[in-house]
Parts: structure tokens; sequence; C-alpha cells
């Protein structure tokens, strides 16, 4: 297969996107363009995955092409031509893309299919698909693209497509403010990617990742020890960690990273399927295929590295803390995935990017797993989101408990499945980081792992076990949005808990076998000799010794390694078990409420109290200098004033002027002999000089 | 001495022939006042020997001009005075104060300054003024007045026909 | 002999009286005389310093001045008789024309 056939990959879910967003023109029966969208929109997804999985397997079996770049895909060649800024439209065909667009469109059709039983109540299904394949194209755009400008449309795309989903149900008020917050968190990480381009640019002179002349940045970066520019000058260390941490500041923001993460918790207020795909599986990742791309120039600077993998393990801790107290399933589910972020960027950080795609990947299937089980759980509740109003679900919801138990061990970390391999992969690299620090690194990461494990854990048995809190047949329906008749996906029923139908259920099941077997297939003890994702993936992630960084000697055997988080992970589990079980013995089920609740966890519920300080310096702080020091300090006294007395003087001196044009001849004429006069002095004054 | 004498009399007549004219509200009083200014001036011309000068101012000026003046104030019938202004008050204030700086400009220029050269002899320039010596220097083809001259007829004839031109009642 | 300054002062006086007569009259032929009246201002000296000098220079001057003057007074009174007709009155104060 020509590898030509790539570029579908992307061109597809664009043609959906313009099938969807223009149906509504010609297509007037809204049955039939139902129809026609649920056909089309998860098609092309599903089909760009096939030609994704092709792709795959022929470049797998070519001899190590590492790089296929498209000329085909150029519209005009070049794509931007700016003085002397050119940049190409050329898409990237190595294993790092591949990996990505595989579980973009992988986990994306699922989740288009899932959608489809999910949203068919809903007045804009067609709406939503629209905006979901614009994702999907937005996204493969940026994990395909050939140099950073591509990405940085990718990366805006998917930013634009986010807020399109969060604010789905913009009648709700609270639905359009998380979205507004969730873009405007991003812009300021966006700035951060914007600068970061605008160095590499200024740096390099170029902004393309690979060239045919072997010009591209990455490979400019590909020399032991220095990184060159185009043409052939040294790029300064301390250059490289600017742009490495500017680049940084664009993960930070796009994947929900210490300090930038708050926009992470609100964004759940969009249908569960968007929680899912772009809020757990795919767009928060891309701060990590980012660096992952850029690898070849972390590896060059130390503290970036160091920072990066501080900041992940930072977050991942402080986000499980906050997991520990939250009641909403999907909010649970939110901080989850911001932690398992700070993993990745900590395996990032320690130098070990092919295993934070690892995770990303086994990440994709088990978060997707969990949020499309807690959808299916909304859906069947009709439209509850509360735990402490669930309870008893497992004889309901037999299948969906099935999964929802799997994707939880996943990620708790129980031994052989996805997330145990995964997880396992990014503390032993952490634990063996060039810094000296791996210690630290890799017990953050342990406590991190058992917190994972409890809170998980948590959630299952409030929502599965014990007895039931809520009274079948009574249940009330949870309108999201608008109060419209027509309803959506997750307030039909007459108030009876009923199962979810079979396009949700499919999904869970491939999700499941995904989420349980992939990590032994791509893990060390998969086929083929093991670490197949490692392996494929090295042509596209640098090595550490590329920037002359070496990881320290193992602190324990990988079999103790294993055991240790084998260990703490049923520790976790066990312990919630324990916990919530004897609670529901003690009938003290209910979490206390807010105001009775423990200083802890309250500190915990208030994320730290990040909103707070936020609302504070920005909101408040803002506000106040906008006020005081801008508005009125600057606009008022200092900009209006100064426009005001111009305009005032001009204004003053045209006015005393005016009165010199008279129209009276006679005026002239005086003034006329006023010049005459001074002449005539000058003249004498001139002549009684000499 | 006789001639001191004379002038300082046809000064007197002549500035104060000159202020009535400016004083005058009645264009009528301005205009005969003004021929008087003209005759008094022809008067110094004939005593400065210029006898061709002399007779032209009266014949021209105090003839021909004024009486265009006088003609026209008639046929409009402008003889009532026009009122004096009430405004522009400033205008004539601040006309009187630079007619002083330049008066006092023209005396200083005038009197304090040694004119250069040297005056020649009455009987030398008594023979510059008659109506030949003026018509052999007018006339003269050596001397640049020739074309200009006869230019200046061409600018009377112009005039002349602007004149009728403008004042004919259907253009 | 009366000295050459005595005519350059009388004509200085002349010459501001209507340069003063110029900017105060409202009357157009008024103003015209002092026109004139500058003009023969001007002619006496160079009458009288063409007689200093002992030259007809000073009197080819005045021969031409006297021309141009003509000429001007006919075409100036032209266009008083002009407007005359079209306003009604030729007071420069009563419409301020230069103004739109």
């Amino acid at each position: 297969m020509n590898l030509q056939f790539a570029q579908l990959i992307l061109w597809l879910p664009l043609l959906g996107f313009l099938f969807c967003s223009t149906s509504g023109l010609y297509i007037k029966d809204r049955a039939l363009q139902k129809r026609l969208t649920t056909i089309i929109a998860p098609g092309v997804v599903l089909a760009s995955f096939v030609i994704a999985l092709l792709v795959t397997l022929q470049f797998g079996s070519t001899p190590r092409e590492i790089i296929a770049l498209i000329p085909g895909t150029s519209i005009y060649d070049p794509w931007i031509r700016f003085g002397g800024f050119r940049v190409n439209f050329n898409e990237v065909i190595d294993p790092l893309s591949l990996v990505m667009s595989l579980v973009v469109t992988g986990v994306g059709g699922l989740i288009h299919v899932y959608s489809v039983g999910y949203m068919k109540d809903d007045r804009d299904y067609t709406r939503f698909f629209t905006y979901f394949n614009l994702f999907i194209f937005m996204m493969l755009l940026l994990v395909l693209g050939d140099n950073f400008l591509l990405m940085f449309v990718g990366w805006e795309g998917v930013g634009v497509c986010s807020y399109l989903l969060i604010s789905f149900w913009f009648t709700d008020e609270a639905n359009a403010r998380a979205g507004n917050k969730a873009f405007i968190v991003n812009r300021v990480g966006d700035l951060g990617f914007s600068l970061g381009i605008m160095s590499i640019w200024s740096y390099f002179g170029t902004v393309s990742f690979y060239t045919p002349q072997h010009r591209g940045v990455l490979e400019l970066a590909n020399h032991v020890g220095r990184v060159l520019d185009v043409t052939g000058g040294v790029v300064p260390t301390a250059v490289i960690t600017m742009i490495c941490l500017l680049l940084f500041v664009g993960a930070v923001g796009k994947s929900a990273q210490i300090p930038l993460f708050v926009w992470l918790p609100d964004a759940m207020a969009g249908p569960t399927p968007v929680s899912a795909l772009i809020h757990a599986a795919t767009m928060v990742t891309a701060g990590v295929v980012m660096l992952s791309r850029c690898s070849f120039l972390f590896v060059h600077s130390a503290v970036a590295l160091h920072v990066v993998a501080w900041v992940g393990l930072a977050t991942a801790f402080m986000a499980a803390t906050m997991a520990l107290v939250q009641t909403d399933i999907k909010k649970v589910l939110a901080y989850s995935t911001i932690s398992q972020l700070g993993y990745m960027f900590m395996a990032c950080g320690v130098g070990d990017f092919s295993d934070g795609i690892f995770h990303v990947v086994t990440h994709a299937f088990f978060k997707a797993l969990l949020f499309l089980g807690a959808g299916a759980v909304i859906h069947s509740m009709l439209g509850e989101q509360d735990m402490r109003k669930m309870g008893g679900l497992k004889k309901k919801l037999p299948a969906t408990w099935a999964v929802m138990i799997i994707a939880t061990y996943s990620i708790a970390g129980f031994p052989l499945l996805s997330g145990f391999w995964s997880k396992d992969a990014i503390l032993d690299s952490a634990s063996r980081s060039f810094a000296g620090d791996g210690t630290l690194l890799y017990a953050g990461g342990l406590i991190t792992a058992f917190l994972t494990a409890f809170y998980m854990n948590r959630l299952m048995w409030k929502t599965f076990y014990t007895q039931e809190r809520f009274t079948d047949g009574q249940l009330h329906t949870h309108h999201h949005g608008d109060s419209d008749d027509s309803g959506h996906g997750e307030d039909q029923g007459n108030g009876h808990v009923h199962p979810s139908p079979g396009t949700m259920m499919w999904p869970l099941y491939i999700l499941a076998i995904l989420a349980a077997g992939f990590g032994w297939f791509a893990g060390p003890y998969g086929p083929s000799g093991g670490n197949l994702l490692d392996k494929f993936l090295a042509p596209s992630i640098a090595p550490l010794s590329l920037g002359g960084l070496h990881p320290q000697a193992d602190l324990m055997s990988p079999v103790a390694g294993y055991l240790l988080s084998s260990l703490i992970a049923i520790a976790g589990l066990v312990l919630a078990a324990v916990m919530y079980g004897r609670r529901m013995e003690s009938g003290a089920i209910l979490e206390p409420a807010a105001a009775d609740a423990s200083p802890l966890v309250q500190f915990l519920r208030n994320n730290w109290g990040f909103d707070a300080l936020y609302n504070l310096i920005f909101i408040k702080g803002g506000g106040l200098l906008a006020e005081r020091g801008l508005m009125r300090g600057v606009e008022t006294d200092t900009i209006n004033a100064a426009g005001d007395g111009i305009a005032k003087s001009v204004g003053g001196i045209s006015h005393l002027l005016r009165r010199i044009q008279t129209g009276y001849v006679r005026n002239y004429a005086l003034v006329m002999l006023v010049g005459a006069v001074t002449l005539v002095v000058g003249m004498l004054v001139g002549v009684m000089q000499h | 001495m006789p001639a001191l004498i004379l002038f300082w009399i046809l000064a007197i007549v002549c500035i104060g022939a000159a202020l009535t004219m400016v004083t005058a509200a009645n264009p009528v009083r301005s205009a005969l006042s003004l021929v008087v200014c003209f005759l008094a001036l022809a008067v110094y011309y004939v005593t400065l020997s210029a006898q061709f000068i002399g007779a032209v101012q009266v014949v021209v000026y105090a003839g021909a001009v004024m009486v265009l003046f006088l003609f026209v104030i008639m046929l409009l019938n402008l003889g009532a005075p026009v009122t004096s202004s009430t405004k522009g008050s400033n205008q004539n204030t601040a006309a009187v104060a630079l007619g002083a700086i330049l008066l006092l400009v023209l005396f200083i220029s005038g009197i304090f300054f040694e004119i250069p050269g040297k005056a020649v002899s009455p009987a030398t320039a008594q023979a510059q003024g008659t109506v030949k010596a003026v018509g052999l220097t007018l006339y003269n083809p050596h001397l640049p007045w020739l074309f200009p001259f006869e230019a200046t007829s061409l600018l009377l004839l112009v005039a002349v026909v602007g004149a009728i031109v403008m004042t004919r009642r259907q253009v | 002999m009366v000295p050459v300054s005595y005519y350059l002062s009388l004509s200085a006086v002349l010459f501001t009286i209507g340069v003063v007569g110029v900017l105060v009259k409202r009357n157009p032929i008024q103003v015209f005389m002092c026109i004139e009246l500058m003009l023969n201002a001007a002619n006496l000296t160079f009458i009288a310093l063409g007689r200093f000098y002992g030259t007809s220079v000073g009197e080819m001057y005045v021969i031409f001045a006297l021309a141009v003057a003509a000429a001007e007074v006919s075409v100036g009174l032209g266009i008083i008789v002009t407007i005359f007709r079209t306003r009604q009155s030729i007071d420069l104060d009563e419409t301020a024309l230069l103004k739109s």
C-alpha cells in the first residue's frame, strides 16, 4: 500500500465534518439527516482508523524508512511564504504520529459509535457530530503535522472543539462558563506555545520537524551534545532551555497540569462522550505528544526535563488527593485524568518519552472506558451524576459493572492489566532518573498509585456496591442545558434504571479488552521479544544520551518493582473496599455535608485552594487592576484626558484662530500691513547694523 | 529761504487735505480734499523742476482720475455718508498704531541716514524735468524705457476694455 | 534749496496717512482714494530723489506709476460699480465676503 494513502487519515474526518455541518442546507428531512449522520460521522473516523492501521502495518514491514514526507499534501508549495518564513503543508508519517493516529481514530471511532446511542435523542444530534468530526480532524492535524505551525493549528483547533463541546448544552449558563474557562485558561498555555514556536523560528530558521534535506528542527537537534541551526551555527543550551520551557507551558495548559489544571474538572460539563474523547483520551494528551515530538530538543536541556518531571509528579499527587473527596462521578474521573497526565509528564521528564506515550495509549483505553461506563451509569440513572445517590447498581447494570471493574483495576495498576505495565514502566524510569532524584520521584509515584487505587475503588463501591440510595421508578430527570421537550440522551426513561442500548455497550467491550490486554501486548513480556511499542517508537524518540544524560542504576530489580507496585495497588483497592464496606455497615455511607466536613476534606474539595487563588488574583485582582488602575488611572485620567486635552486645546486655539478669519477685507489688509511693517523694521534694523 | 517757506505752506496744505480726505465721512468731500492734495503735489513737482510731471499730475490725477471718482460717486448715488463703523475699533486702533510705527521707521530712514551720492547743481537739475528732456529720455532707444512705455499703452487698453466689459449691463 | 529729506519726510507722512486710511475706511471709494494718495507719496519720493541726483529716471518711474494708477482706477471703479449693481451696497463690512 502506498504511503500516499496516509493522507486520507487526515482528510476523511474533514469530509465527515463538511457533510455534517452543511447537511442541514440540502437535506430537509431531519430524520434522513440523522440517519445519514449516524452512518457517515462514525464511518469516516473508523475508515480513517482502518487506513491508519494499514499504513502502520505497511510501515512496520518496510525496512526502517523513518520519515515519509508526503509532498502531495502541499496545498501550496510552500503553504505559507512570508519573507524568509516558509512553511509547507506536510504530514509526517512516523511511528509517533502513527501510534497517535491509531489512538485518536480508534478510540475516537469507538466513542463515535457510543455517542450514536448516547446522543440519539438529543435535538442537536448532527451538531454534536459536526464538532466531533472536526475535533478528530484537528487532533489528527496536531499529531500528523510536519511542522510546529501545523501542530499549532491543530492545537488551537482542538481547543476550539473542546470549547464548543464543553458548552454544547450552552443554554445552561454553567456549561457556557465552563467552556469559557477551559478556553481562557488554555490561552495562557497557548501563549507559551506560540512564543516557543517563534523562538524556534528565530533561532533555528525553520519550524519543520523533518525536511527532505535533513534540515528540520528535530534533525538539527539530532547531534550528540549540540543543536545546530539551519546555517550550521550552534544554538546555545540556554536558548534550548527557554524554548523547551515555553513549549512546556503550552503543554501544561493543554494537558491540565499545575498550575493550569483548573479548567479540566469544569470541562466535565459537556456530554460524557466529550469527556471521554477529548478530556481523557486524546486532546489532553496533546501535551505529552508534543513533548515526545520535541524530545530531541528536551534531551538537550536537563533543566527543562527536570521541571517537566517535578511538575508532573506534583500534578499527579495533588490531583489524586483532590479525587479522593469528589462526589460527582465525572469529577472523580476528571481529577484522575489530571493525575494520570501527571504520570505521563513525569515519564517525559525523566527522558522516558516512549513510556509516556505508552501510558497515553493505555490511559486512552481505560479512561475512555471509565468515562463511557460512567456515561452508561449516568444514562441509566437519567442524568444523575452524584455518587451519593447511587449504589447497588451492580445488580441492575452487570455489563457496565464488568467493564468498569476492568478499567478500575487497570488504572489502579492491578497486576498484568494495561495500567500496571505502563505505570510500572514509568515508575521504573523515574527511579532511575538521570538527575539522581529517582528515589523521591519513585516514592511520589508510588504514593500517587496508592491514592489512585483507593479513589477508584471508592468510586466503584459508592456506585455499584452497597445498597441503593435511590428509589427505582422515582428517579428525577436531570436536565442538561435547555429544558426542551425533545430532551437529551440523559433524560429519557420513566424514572426507572434502564440498561444502555447495544451501540453504547459494544465499544465498551472492545475498550475493556484493550484496557486489559494492551499493556501485556506492548509491555516487556509481550510478543516478539517484548517492548513492542518502545521499539516501534524508537525512531521518533530521542534517547537521553543525545543530550549527554544517563539514567542512574536500578533502584531494585524489575521483579521487586513489579511486586512492590502490585502490593501498593492491591493495598489501595482493599483499603477502599474495607473503608466503604464498613461505612455501609455503620450507615455512614454518605459523605459528610460540605459544611461539617473536616478542614482537610474541605481543602481537598476546594482544589487545594487553586480556584480561590485564581479567583482572587486573576478575577478579583484583574478586575481591580482593570477598574482602578487601567480604566480610571490609565484610560480616564491619562488617555482620555490626553485626548480630551488635545481636542480642547486644539478647539481653543481654533476658537482664537477662527476670530482671525473675519471675512472683512480690511482685517486682512491690516495683517498684510503688519507683515509689511515688520519687513520694513527688519530692513531698517539690518541697515542700522552695518 | 522762500523755497523753504513755500515747502512748509504746501506741506501744511497737502497734509491737511490728506487728513481731511481720510477723516471725511462724505466721499465727495474726500474726493475734493484729495484734489487739493494732488494740486499741492503738482506744485511740489514744479518746484522740483519736474514741470512735465507737474502738468501730468494736474491733468491725469486732479483731472481725469478724480473726475472718474466723482463720477462714480454721483452715478451710484453714494453721496450720503456711510455711517461710521461701530465695530472694528480694534482695527482702527491697530491701524493707527501700525501707521505710527511705519511713520517712525520711514522718518528714521529718511532723515537720519546720509543719502549716498552727491546733489547736483540746480542748473543741471533744471534741465532734467522739461518736456524735451523727459521725451528724449523716454524715447531713447538706448535707454530701457521705450519698450515698457509701449507696453503701458497696452495695459491701459486692457484696462479700458476691462472696465467697459465689467460695467456693461448685459454680459 | 529744500533738503531732500524734507520731501522724504513729507512723502512718509502722506504715505502713512494713506495706509491708515486704507485700513480705517469702510467705503471702498475712499479706500481707493487712499491708495491713490499712497501712490502719490511714492511719486513725490521719486521726483525728489531724481532731482537730487540730477537724473530723469525718477520721472520715468512716475510716468509708469501714473499709467498704472490710471488703469487701476478705471478697473477698480468698474469693479465697484459691478459690486454695487449686484449687492446694492458697497460697504466693505456689510457682508464678510471672504467668510463662507
